[in-house]
């Protein structure tokens, strides 16, 4: 059995399949447009809060060297896009506010923008420029945003495909399922009650009994 | 009377800048992001205290910071909080930290911060970002206390509004903001009959960055903290103003 790839792994989506090549198209796509030296998809590994990248475009070398490596989370213009939902631009960072000599190497502008389904995320792409003097601006931001929107829904849509296939199409993945999904849902409504109407919870636990109890028959 | 000059815009950024170089009452605004790095020249002063939200297995909690350090895990709340205090002198900024750590982007944590907030009674709350739609019920009651309150809620427009513009950003008790490039930061422009309601400066904004020294950035994170320098300089000038009042004296500043 090949090897997962963290497209397969978190996404669901396996190599040379169809949406395997629209993800790379829009991330090609995102990076002419934006006039970008390089471009990456990066998916959530939700365990261990750490961002795999899964394919990057622009460079062989950076592809094979980056396939598969992980950045942490909570840090960089990744991470951000990540933690807010919206889509970032980083440019250098320079000494003073004249913006003459810059502090540390590094790219000269990166753009990344999340990609979700249903408000969930599940990847960030990227966009890198290093020419100097190069800035993304908030027609690049807005245009990565869209090719990311567009990467969430090929995502979601084989998901919903997957679900009313076989499931055992569905490989490997840390992808939440419907019922993981819904289960997550209940939980957090519960926690949100508990915490803005605390004075509500006995009502909810007699309410969540007797659902227990007429569903006792069925549950077994 | 002030005679109102022919270039109505050069004059409103005029009034707006005499403003900020006049003697205020300091007014304390609300930084609900990924912290700020407090020991930046820019903030040299000017951050008065640090919070941060701890989700625990049983209750979010506000959790005071021992010191006031480089408390950014992002840069995000450093670059937003470096145009308040630039823009308004007389701002004085307490952080309320709710990205970053085990508060990774989690409404949860954005609703404890707003609360705590709230509670405080900070005259301006400053919000560069937006919770999901699920959460739009809770943030309309403590945009609603805090409206009642006298406290200005400026919030962003989300970047990528596929589903909606952005919560709290969508509600009339707040003050919303979109991103625009002007000339000169000194700027606003208004925008009737949308949900959005104001514009501002938010494309290649110069900003402080987090660990020192300072870098540019675009959005509407960095356009929203013009705003609530604005509602800062105007609270600071005429304390007894209400929000709607603020919002009526915006508009007559807008372009």
């Amino acid at each position: 059995m090949a090897e997962p790839t963290p497209l397969s792994r978190y996404l669901a989506i396996l190599p040379q399949t169809p949406e395997e090549r629209i993800l790379r198209l829009l991330v090609q796509l995102g990076m002419d447009i934006t006039h970008a030296d390089e471009g990456s998809l990066l998916v959530l590994d939700q365990p261990s809060r750490e961002l795999v990248f899964a394919m990057t475009i622009g460079s062989r070398e950076s592809d094979g060297t980056l396939t598969g490596q992980r950045i942490p989370l909570g840090k960089g213009i990744t991470g951000l896009a990540a933690a807010t939902g919206e889509v970032q631009i980083g440019a250098p960072t320079f000494k003073d506010i004249r913006q003459r000599e810059t502090l540390g190497d590094g790219p000269s502008a990166v753009l990344a923008a999340p990609m979700l389904v249903d408000d969930t995320l599940i990847g960030v792409i990227t966009a890198v420029s290093f020419q100097p003097d190069f800035r993304f601006g908030a027609r690049e931001a807005d245009l990565y945003a869209g090719f990311a929107a567009i990467a969430g829904l090929v995502v979601q849509q084989r998901w919903r495909l997957n679900l009313q296939g076989d499931s055992s199409e569905r490989p490997d993945s840390n992808a939440p399922t419907e019922k993981e999904r819904l289960e997550r849902s209940i939980l957090e409504s519960i926690h949100r009650i508990f915490r803005m109407k605390p004075e509500r919870l006995s009502e909810v636990a007699r309410l969540l009994e007797t659902v227990e109890k007429l569903a006792g028959s069925t549950l077994g | 009377m002030t005679k109102v000059p022919t270039n109505l815009n050069n004059w409103i950024s005029r009034r707006l800048e005499e403003l900020a170089e006049r003697q205020l009452d300091p007014v304390e605004v609300a930084v609900l992001d990924s912290g700020i790095d407090a020991t930046h020249p820019d903030m040299s002063g000017r951050v008065t205290a640090a919070y941060h939200v701890e989700l625990s297995e049983d209750e979010p909690r506000i959790v005071q910071s021992g010191r006031l350090g480089n408390a950014d895990l992002f840069g995000h709340g450093t670059a937003v909080t470096s145009i308040i205090t630039r823009l308004a002198p007389n701002s004085r900024i307490v952080d309320i930290r709710v990205l970053g750590d085990d508060a990774f982007g989690s409404a949860t944590a954005l609703l404890t911060g707003l609360q705590y907030a709230i509670e405080r009674k900070s005259r301006v709350i400053n919000l560069s970002l937006a919770a999901k739609a699920e959460y739009a019920p809770h943030l309309w009651k403590l945009s609603e206390t805090a409206y009642r309150q006298n406290q200005i809620i400026v919030a962003a427009k989300r970047n990528m509004p596929l589903t909606d513009q952005g919560y709290p950003a969508e509600f009339s008790s707040c003050i919303s903001v979109d991103r625009e490039k002007f000339p000169i930061p000194y700027r606003l422009r208004f925008r009737p009959g949308q949900t959005i309601e104001y514009s501002a400066h938010g494309e290649d904004v110069v900003v402080a960055a987090a660990g020192g020294g300072y870098t540019t950035k675009t959005g509407t994170s960095f356009a929203t903290p013009t705003v609530s320098a604005f509602c800062a300089l105007l609270v600071g000038a005429h304390p007894d103003l209400r929000p709607f009042e603020i919002k009526t004296i915006l508009k007559a500043f807008s372009e």
